[in-house]
């Protein structure tokens, strides 16, 4: 599956992506994205550590959840593991500005849910 | 691996999203057997995906139009050009997305101009006959 989740806590939920997140990537998991982020209780770690390819509309999805959770006094914060491909697309975009990003998971946890 | 001699490769593809993949695989299959290393074809693969959203997006093509893809590999370099004959546009020239300072006011557009010239060494645009030539080279070391 190119979206997986556990709940890590009543507080915490890790959603992975992997795959290309191109049109048709990002298409295929955008809605259980949204639905996932859309937890009134738990905030998120979404986990990057696996996308092989990440393009402007699949940023443009991590965008549009992060801000819907930001408007709802939620987080999100980005684990990124050691794919640097990915950390460097994040970071010549300036999303790692405006979502704090990670590449230790635990780092991340408590990000987070500071 | 054996490498092609043949420098060059093409394909046509139509305008739209479906397919995207074709083009990524094509173009995985014909810089891998002219000896691209694998780190250029990722930046060619991110350069290919975004520079063909941008026309899909804001080309105002039919979804039936062509968009041609030509691929050109030389000692330690590979050229990738676009030819449509969607709206004008200088992607060389659009101007910079501005990075944001917050998410509220993180923009939805432009992120895909951004990745390009992120990734590419070189661009070159070209409005010739009705038809823009948007080509985009990455280079790197030979040992």
């Amino acid at each position: 599956m190119p979206i997986e989740h556990i709940d890590v806590s009543d507080h915490l939920r890790r959603v992975s992506l992997t795959g290309r997140l191109d049109i048709a990537g990002t298409e295929a998991i955008s809605l259980q994205f949204s639905a996932l982020a859309a937890s009134a209780q738990r905030r998120m770690v979404a986990d990057l550590s696996a996308v092989d390819f990440l393009a402007s509309i699949g940023i443009r999805a991590i965008v549009a959840n992060a801000r819907a959770m930001q408007q709802r006094g939620s987080r999100m914060v980005l684990f990124v593991g050691d794919n640097a491909a990915v950390a460097k697309t994040l970071e010549t975009t300036g999303i790692d500005t405006v979502i704090p990003m990670f590449t230790d998971l635990s780092a991340a946890e408590q990000a987070a849910l500071a | 691996m054996e490498v092609v001699q043949q420098r060059q490769s093409t394909l046509a593809i139509a305008a739209q999203a479906g397919e995207l993949r074709r083009a990524a695989a094509w173009l995985q299959a014909a810089a891998g057997a002219r000896g691209v290393p694998g780190a250029d074809i990722a930046r060619l693969d991110m350069c290919l995906h975004e520079a063909v959203a941008n026309v899909i997006d804001h080309g105002g093509l039919p979804a039936t139009a062509q968009v041609q893809l030509t691929l050109e590999v030389g000692e330690a370099s590979a050229t990738l050009t676009l030819s449509d004959k969607g709206k004008p546009f200088d992607p060389t020239t659009a101007p910079q997305h501005t990075q944001p300072a917050t998410l509220e006011e993180t923009l939805p557009g432009g992120l895909g101009l951004v990745m390009i010239r992120s990734q590419a060494d070189t661009l070159h645009y070209q409005h010739h006959d009705g038809c823009n030539r948007f080509a985009l080279t990455v280079q790197w070391t030979v040992a």
